[in-house]
C-alpha cells in the first residue's frame, strides 16, 4: 500500500519538466555551438585543449622519452662517480677527496683482484702509496700531526692485510712473495733516506723563503731543520720495526738496512738512529727456494741490466741543469745505493762459486733490494721536484694576484 | 564516422534524458530560466566532448548529472560569493542547498510528490544526491558512483542508508532495490 504511494510521489516528481518549446530552443541552441576540434588525444580523457607552451617543457619531453632518459640519468651517475675516483687518485691526507681514495677506490682495486697474488701486489703497491703521500706533504712542509696519525694507522692496517695475503702467496709462489717484500722493504727503507734528504733541505728552503710552515714544535734539541720532517720520520722508523715481522728477514741483512741510513745524516744525525732489529722480532728466517742455476742466472742478468738502467738514470738527472739541492742528495744516496746492489751481486758470485747456494741467494736478494732502492729514490726524487715545482708556481701565482690587488 | 552520426547521437539522448536533467537543476535553483540555462550549459559540454572524442560516451546518463551536478557547484558558490551569512553555514558534505522550497512551490508539485520531495531534501547531505538519483531518475549504483565520484560499494550504502532515513520520515514502505 505504501508503497504505491511511493511510486506515486515518484511519478509525481517527474512530471516536473521542460515544455517542448523550450526543449526545442535549448536543443537549436547547442547544436549552433562551433564544436572546438580536439587538439590532445594521448588515450586520456581529455575535454581541455592542450597548452602549445608543451612543446618548450623539459618534464613533457622527459615524460615522453622515457628510456632515453633514463639511459642519461645513469650515464651522468656513472661519469660523476668516475670523474670522483679518477680525481682521488692524488689526494692527499687533509683532502675532500681522500677519504673517498683510501675508503672506497683502493679496497674495491683490492677486492677485484682475481688472486691473492694480484691483491698481495696491490696492497704493496698502496702501502708505497701511503709512504709516498707523507713525503710529497713533507717535501711541501705541510705535514700535520693529524695527517701523520693518520697514515701511520693506515700504513699500520694496510701492512696486517699485506702480510696476511703474502703468506699466502708463499704457499702457492714463494719466488713471488719474495719479490713483493722486497719492494715493500726497499720502499720503506727509501721512504726514511727521502725524508732525511728533505730534512736538510728544509732548513735550505725556509731560510731563503721565510716562509710560515704548518710545523708543530717539538721539545728536541733545537734544530730548525727538524720541523716536520721529524713526525715523518717517526711514521717512517716504527713501521720499519714492525714490518721486519711480515716482511722476514736473517740477521745478516738486517745489519745491511741500518747502514743506509748513515751517509745521509749530518744535521739531521740524532733523528735517524740505526735501526735496531732485535732477532726477537723477527718473522722465521727467510724462506728461499732452491734455485736452480739456470734461475739464478736470469735473475743475475736481470739485476745487472737493472742496475745499468738506474745509473744512466742517475747520470742524466745529475746533469740536468735545474739541479737543486734536494735532487742532488737523493740522487746522490741513489748512486751510494746502486754501488752497494753491485757490491752484492759480485758477493753473490763469490758464494756461488764457493758453492754456499743459501748465502749466495740471501746475497742475491739484497742485491735485488738494494737496486730497488735506488730506483725508488730516483723516482722519488722526480715525483718530489716535480711536486714542489707545481706548488712553487700556484704561490707565485698567487702573490701575484694579491699584490695585483685580486 | 561522419559528423551527422555523432548529432544524430546527441539528439537521441538529448532527447531522452534533457528533462531529467532540467528537473534535477530546477530543484536545487530557485529560477526556472536558470535551470534552462544549466540545461543548455551541461548539453554543450556533452556535444563539445562527442565532437572531440569522435565516439560516444560511454555512460552518457552519468556524465550528464556530474556536469549537471559540477554546474549546480558553481553556480551556488557563485551565488554565496554575495551572501555573507550563506558563508557561515558552510556545509562541507553539500555545498549548495539540495532542494530549494521556492522552486517545489513554483512547479506546482503538490501532494504526494511535494512531500517526497521534502522528505528527501531533510536526508543527510551525503545521501540526498544518491536516493534521488536511484529512485526519481533510476540511475544504477555504479553510475551513481560515477556522479558522486565515490566507490560502488560507498555508493549502495548510501542510497540504503538514505533509504532507512526515508523510512523513517515517510513511513514509506521502500524496498531496497527498486529493480532496474
Amino acid at each position: 500500500m505504501k508503497d504505491t504511494r511511493f511510486n506515486k510521489a515518484i511519478q509525481d516528481i517527474k512530471k516536473i519538466s521542460m515544455t517542448s518549446a523550450e526543449k526545442q530552443m535549448i536543443l537549436g541552441r547547442v547544436l549552433d555551438v562551433q564544436p572546438v576540434p580536439a587538439r590532445y588525444k594521448d588515450g586520456n580523457k581529455y575535454s581541455s585543449i592542450k597548452s602549445p607552451w608543451t612543446v618548450y617543457s623539459f618534464n613533457m619531453w622527459i615524460q615522453q622519452h622515457r628510456w632515453i632518459s633514463a639511459v642519461v640519468v645513469i650515464a651522468v651517475v656513472l661519469l660523476a662517480g668516475n670523474s670522483a675516483v679518477r680525481a682521488s687518485n692524488d689526494a692527499l691526507p687533509g683532502d675532500t677527496l681522500y677519504p673517498i681514495k683510501v675508503n672506497i677506490v683502493e679496497p674495491v682495486r683490492v677486492a677485484l683482484a682475481a688472486t691473492p697474488v694480484a691483491k698481495a701486489e696491490i696492497q704493496a703497491e698502496l702501502v708505497q702509496k701511503r709512504l709516498q703521500e707523507a713525503e710529497t706533504l713533507a717535501a711541501r712542509g705541510t705535514l700535520t700531526d693529524d695527517q701523520e696519525r693518520e697514515i701511520q694507522q693506515r700504513v699500520d692496517t694496510q701492512k696486517i692485510e699485506l702480510a696476511v695475503h703474502v703468506s699466502e702467496v708463499q704457499k702457492t709462489a714463494p719466488e713471488k712473495a719474495q719479490d713483493i717484500n722486497t719492494t715493500v722493504e726497499a720502499s720503506i727503507n727509501t721512504h726514511e733516506r727521502v725524508l732525511n734528504a728533505l730534512a736538510i733541505n728544509r732548513g735550505q728552503f725556509r731560510a731563503g723563503r721565510n716562509r710560515a710552515t704548518s710545523v708543530v714544535k717539538r721539545d728536541e734539541p733545537k734544530n730548525t731543520q727538524k720541523d716536520d720532517t721529524e713526525n715523518v720520520v717517526v711514521v717512517a722508523r716504527a713501521p720499519n720495526i714492525q714490518s721486519a715481522a711480515p716482511v722476514a728477514s736473517v740477521p745478516q741483512s738486517a745489519q745491511g738496512m741500518s747502514v743506509p741510513a748513515a751517509p745521509v745524516m749530518t744535521a739531521a744525525a740524532p733523528m735517524v738512529a740505526p735501526v735496531t732489529v732485535t732477532p726477537e722480532q723477527l718473522a722465521p728466517p727467510r724462506v728461499h727456494v732452491v734455485s736452480t742455476n739456470v734461475e739464478y742466472q736470469k735473475k743475475k742478468a736481470r739485476l745487472q741490466s737493472l742496475i745499468q738502467r738506474v745509473s744512466a738514470e742517475i747520470a742524466s738527472t745529475t746533469h740536468s741543469a735545474t739541479s737543486s739541492l734536494i735532487k742532488q742528495a737523493i740522487a746522490d744516496d741513489a748512486k751510494s745505493s746502486l754501488q752497494r746492489a753491485q757490491d752484492s751481486l759480485s758477493d753473490a758470485d763469490t758464494h756461488d762459486q764457493n758453492g754456499e747456494a743459501d748465502q749466495s741467494y740471501s746475497a742475491l736478494i739484497d742485491s735485488e733490494r738494494q737496486a730497488k732502492e735506488a730506483t725508488l729514490l730516483v723516482e722519488a726524487n722526480n715525483r718530489l721536484d716535480k711536486d714542489v715545482r707545481k706548488q712553487e708556481i700556484r704561490s707565485k701565482t698567487t702573490e701575484k694576484r694579491s699584490k695585483r690587488g685580486d | 564516422m561522419a559528423k551527422p552520426d555523432i548529432q544524430g547521437t546527441f539528439t537521441d539522448i538529448y532527447t531522452k534524458e534533457a528533462d531529467a536533467i532540467f528537473r534535477f537543476c530546477y530543484l536545487r535553483v530557485s529560477d526556472r530560466e536558470q535551470a534552462l540555462d544549466l540545461a543548455q550549459e551541461v548539453f554543450t559540454r556533452l556535444w563539445q566532448t562527442m565532437n572531440q572524442e569522435g565516439r560516444a560516451i560511454e555512460h552518457p546518463r552519468a556524465f550528464l548529472f556530474t556536469i549537471a551536478r559540477n554546474a549546480i557547484i558553481d553556480w551556488y558558490r557563485k551565488k554565496k560569493a554575495v551572501s555573507l551569512e550563506a558563508m557561515e553555514n558552510d556545509d562541507t558534505q553539500e555545498p549548495y542547498e539540495p532542494i530549494s522550497d521556492s522552486a517545489i512551490a513554483d512547479s506546482k508539485l503538490e501532494g504526494e510528490g511535494r512531500f517526497l520531495i521534502d522528505k528527501i531534501s531533510d536526508l543527510s547531505p551525503g545521501n540526498k544526491d544518491a536516493v534521488y538519483l536511484r529512485f526519481v531518475e533510476g540511475l544504477s549504483p555504479p553510475e551513481i558512483a560515477e556522479v558522486l565520484k565515490i566507490s560502488t560499494n560507498a555508493a549502495s550504502v548510501r542510497i540504503n542508508r538514505g533509504i532507512q532515513e526515508l523510512r523513517k520520515l515517510t513511513r514509506y514502505d521502500i524496498e531496497e532495490d527498486g529493480g532496474q
